[in-house]
């Protein structure tokens, strides 16, 4: 079973250059793709669109854009960790921005880790590999379900 | 026998008649031999020597003198007896028989025969010892008077009636016109110029006629020296008169220092309005000084002054003081020391200050006396109370200005000013009013004094409403000591309750602008210059509620620009960052391209991709830059001492690898510590020596120093500094291409590049970057440079920021 790498971004190139990097990196994961806050929730909360079962498997690892219309990435990011369902699952923040306040946010919000988008693509391959190396091969990802 | 007879009777008749006038005289007669041997004395001789004549007949007359006589007789004796030759008033001492002497006048004639031979003498002597006696003590009483004269400073003469001098007492010598011996015998006018003695003697007539004394002043030039004399001439017999006089120059030269000192006491009194008086108690008298006399306003002398008089003059509101004083120095001794008013016969009112003391007098006498002085002080006593209005009104200016200065919003500062003016210038109340000028509505904003509500009927008074209104509307105070008779007030009634009076109201204008009005209303009227001291106050206040106001406007015009500045700050900060995005995809997917169809794309392909890539870049660089600029104004830090070789230092660690990389050098030497922005700072240099290594020479490694050094101030080396300020200039010189001046001006300006960017990567910011941070500094950056031969970038800065830069950042 492939990890499942939950993408929330507003940006089409970007999420395009993620793909890539993954492919490039030939890193085998299951990439779920979602284009702002409100979609993330209806995704993870198994509503709209994604009331079909199996639509949306459960995302071991949540790469989260901060700047996305409707809602944005720190208001998912409360409400995700604001559900006892969902708060288990690791997030992190991948955003162009390096302001200070921003990374304070999102850390005092609970997310896992903060990240600047590289700009150079090949930067990108490597923080790919990094990630998945770091978040499916190395650590222990909490279990999906606790005692079903 | 008959005629004989006769003769014989006649001769005893006589010679009876002889006989009983020698027996019966009082002289002593005798007669002696030639051997002074007694032959015959007569019975006077028992009274005189007490010897009866029996006891001396036969005896040696010599044995009865004195001792000394009869040695001189003795020797005299025989001269006379040859020459036979008597003697006459010849006084000799004779030895009574009780043992004291006697003086005897002698008178002798020789006794001689027919045949003038010398038989004895025959004498009479008379008892003169009285008479020596009364001559000794005459002598002795002479010698005393003469002693007595002598001891006398007077002059004492005899004169008669032609005034000559009869006699001059042996008295002082240098007192005589002339010496006595030229004077005895002379008349006055023999003496004295003619003038002076008929002066004299018009004297001695006088008082011959009127036989009573007169006395005498005058004075002689005895010496060179005026001396003066006083006495007295009195008759002394009928036709003489005795001149006593006595030398007075010194009485005379004190007499006149006195009246000299008593002209200048009055004068002095006269001049300092200060007149003293005694009050003997025990008679009652009262003596004033002429200016005692003026400064009761009575002419001096005019009257005889009594302690009603006193009464009389002093203001009724005031006598009890001076009973009050009186009493106190009677019974307790006590000096008094007071002010009070006099009302003078013609009504004026002064102020006098009395001074008074009592003095006991001493001894038997127990003299009561009250002496003082009265002094006219009311020219003193309004100035004082000129002065201290003044002080008030002074005090009620630095109140307000005080009030005006320190910090507070506007309705704290009119209220202390309010108050202020209800203090010094005894207001009932004072009210202030600022002006809407939106609405023409005067609104209260403080009220101090019986009134402290800012509420009520006069919170908002339009412009023309009632009195303020009016003042306002006509920008002309309003003033009235009579409220009762003024036609503007509306609420007389309130007024009489109150007891108010007197109202004063002045518009607030500055500059041609209306901004308020101030009012006060008093319980008393109110005086020239209190209107005087609220009108300036107005002033004052006016201009306080403009600067109030210009502060306010002013600091809300700093919040907004602190405000704007961080909406700027924010602004590039997102446009930027959202600039940068599409970029940042431009070069992804030139990467992506280059990555997965580099073959299909061909060298052409793969060409314009480079130049895709490298646009996107260099549009990259250039925004950061822009941001970097922008940030100098919105990231400006506040100013700290900043040591530039320690912030050198920083930046050639972060060019390491570049130096290393160029091969090149750069040496820091003597940079000063100045008050700066580090951050900017670094940038500054790192932009300056970051140029220095990037335009080396081709062949040459480049080599940058960087120095520093103290700067006159000069005009132009400054911005906005003052001269005088001290300023240091940094120095970084390198040894590349350089470049020509005349593009000096371009150099500094965004954008503007002197070189392709194929030969020298860069946006052309870097040296805006530098002006911009210099300028932020109050400091001035310029270049020398030939091309070819390297460049020199000086950078002038002020040691010390001014406190508007520094104030500006906040």
């Amino acid at each position: 079973m492939n990890a499942t790498l939950l993408l929330a971004d507003d940006d089409p190139d970007d999420r395009l250059l993620i793909k890539d990097a993954l492919d490039e990196g030939r890193l085998v994961v299951d990439l779920r793709q979602v284009e702002d806050g409100e979609e993330l929730m209806d995704y993870l909360l198994r509503h709209g669109k994604y009331a079909e079962p199996n639509s949306s498997p459960r995302p071991d690892l949540i790469l989260l854009d901060l700047k996305m219309p409707r809602k944005s990435g720190h208001q998912a990011l409360e409400e995700i960790k604001g559900n006892s369902e969902l708060r288990r699952i690791p997030i992190v923040i991948l955003t162009t921005s390096k302001a200070e306040e921003d990374v304070v946010r999102s850390y005092d919000l609970g997310a896992n880790s903060f990240m600047v988008k590289p700009s150079a693509f090949g930067a990108l391959i490597e923080a790919m590999k990094t990630l998945e190396r770091y978040w499916f091969k190395l650590i222990t990802l909490p279990p999906e379900r606790v005692g079903r | 026998m008959d005629k004989r007879k006769h003769v014989e009777e006649m001769l005893r008749d006589s010679e009876e008649e002889f006989r009983s006038i020698v027996e019966t005289t009082t002289e002593w007669i005798w007669t002696i031999d030639q051997r002074a041997r007694v032959t015959y004395s007569n019975p006077a001789v028992e009274r005189i020597l007490g010897y009866r004549p029996e006891e001396l007949i036969g005896k040696d007359a010599l044995l009865f003198m004195h001792e000394e006589d009869r040695i001189e007789i003795e020797e005299m004796l025989p001269k006379l007896v040859s020459e036979k030759k008597g003697w006459s008033e010849l006084v000799l001492r004779w030895r009574h028989k009780n043992g004291t002497y006697r003086y005897l006048e002698s008178n002798a004639v020789p006794i001689v025969n027919g045949g003038g031979e010398l038989l004895g003498y025959r004498g009479a002597d008379r008892d003169i010892t009285e008479r020596k006696e009364v001559e000794a003590k005459l002598r002795s009483s002479e010698a005393e008077l003469r002693a007595l004269f002598e001891a006398m400073d007077d002059v004492i003469l005899v004169l008669d009636s032609e005034g000559r001098y009869l006699s001059v007492a042996p008295t002082k010598p240098s007192l005589l016109y002339k010496p006595p011996e030229q004077l005895v015998g002379k008349t006055l006018h023999e003496v004295f110029p003619a003038e002076q003695a008929d002066m004299f003697l018009d004297h001695v007539r006088r008082v011959l006629e009127t036989q009573r004394p007169v006395k005498i002043e005058y004075s002689l030039q005895l010496d060179g020296e005026e001396v003066w004399f006083a006495g007295k001439v009195s008759p002394m017999l009928e036709d003489s008169v005795v001149w006593v006089a006595r030398d007075i120059t010194e009485r005379k030269r004190a007499e006149k220092d006195l009246r000299r000192s008593e002209a200048r006491l009055a004068e002095a009194q006269r001049i300092a309005n200060l007149g003293n008086f005694e009050w003997d108690i025990k008679t009652g008298r009262v003596w004033w000084s002429d200016e005692t006399y003026r400064i009761y306003g009575f002419g001096p002398g005019k009257l005889t002054p009594t302690l009603k008089t006193v009464a009389d003059v002093f203001h009724p509101d005031d006598r009890h003081l001076l009973r009050a004083a009186i009493d106190n120095a009677f019974y307790e001794d006590k000096p008094h020391d007071f002010e009070h008013r006099i009302v003078r016969p013609d009504g004026e009112v002064r102020w006098i200050h009395r001074r008074a003391e009592i003095v006991r007098g001493e001894g038997k006498e127990s003299s009561l006396r009250l002496i003082g002085t009265v002094h006219d002080i009311t020219e003193r006593k309004a100035v004082e109370r000129e002065l201290i209005q003044r002080a008030r009104h002074a005090a009620l200016g630095e109140d307000v200005g005080a009030a005006l200065n320190e910090g507070g919003n506007l309705r704290m500062v009119l209220w202390r000013c309010a108050e202020a003016v209800v203090r010094h210038l005894d207001a009932a109340f004072t009210r202030i009013w600022t002006l809407n000028e939106e609405e023409d509505v005067l609104e209260l904003q403080a009220s101090a004094g019986m009134y402290t509500h800012l509420d009520g009927p006069h919170s908002r008074i339009p412009l023309g409403r009632f009195k303020i209104g009016l003042i306002a509307l006509e920008r002309r105070p309003h003033l009235t000591n009579d409220i009762a008779g003024d036609l503007r007030v509306h609420d007389k009634e309130w007024a009489n309750r109150e007891g108010i009076v007197a109202f004063a109201g002045y518009p607030l204008v500055v500059e041609d602008r209306l901004v308020g009005v101030v009012a006060m209303f008093a319980k008393v009227q109110l005086s020239e210059a209190t209107l005087g001291a609220l009108a300036s106050v107005a002033d004052t206040i006016a201009q306080g509620i403009e600067r109030k106001r210009a502060e306010e406007n002013l600091r809300a015009y700093a919040a907004r620009l602190n405000q704007s500045n961080r909406e700027l700050q924010d602004f590039a900060y997102v446009a930027s960052h959202d600039l940068q995005e599409p970029l940042r995809k431009v070069r992804a997917f030139g990467d992506r391209l280059k990555a997965k169809y580099a073959e299909v794309l061909g060298e052409q392909g793969r060409d314009y991709l480079e130049r895709m890539e490298g646009a996107a870049t260099r549009m990259q660089d250039l925004i950061d830059d822009l941001l970097t600029l922008s940030r100098v104004t919105t990231q400006a830090q506040p100013f700290t001492l900043v040591d530039l070789n320690e912030v050198a230092r920083d930046v050639l660690s972060d060019l390491e690898a570049r130096i290393d990389q160029v091969g090149g050098r750069v040496e820091v030497s003597g940079l000063p510590t100045v008050e700066a922005d580090r951050p900017q700072m670094r940038q500054l240099l790192q932009n300056l020596i970051g140029n220095a290594l990037k335009f080396h020479q081709e062949e040459e490694a480049p080599v940058v120093k960087v120095y520093g050094g103290p700067v006159q101030n000069r005009k132009e080396e400054l911005n906005g500094g003052h001269a005088g300020d001290r300023a240091y200039q940094i120095l970084v010189e390198d040894n590349g291409i350089g470049f020509d001046e005349k593009h000096l001006e371009r150099v500094f300006v965004p954008f503007q590049r002197l070189h392709s960017r194929v030969a020298y990567e860069g946006t052309g910011m870097g040296l805006a970057i530098c002006r911009k941070v210099v300028e932020r500094h109050g400091g001035n950056i310029t270049a020398k440079s030939t091309p070819g031969r390297g460049a020199t970038f000086m950078v002038t800065l002020p040691v010390k920021q001014s406190e508007g830069n520094r104030r500006e950042r906040r």
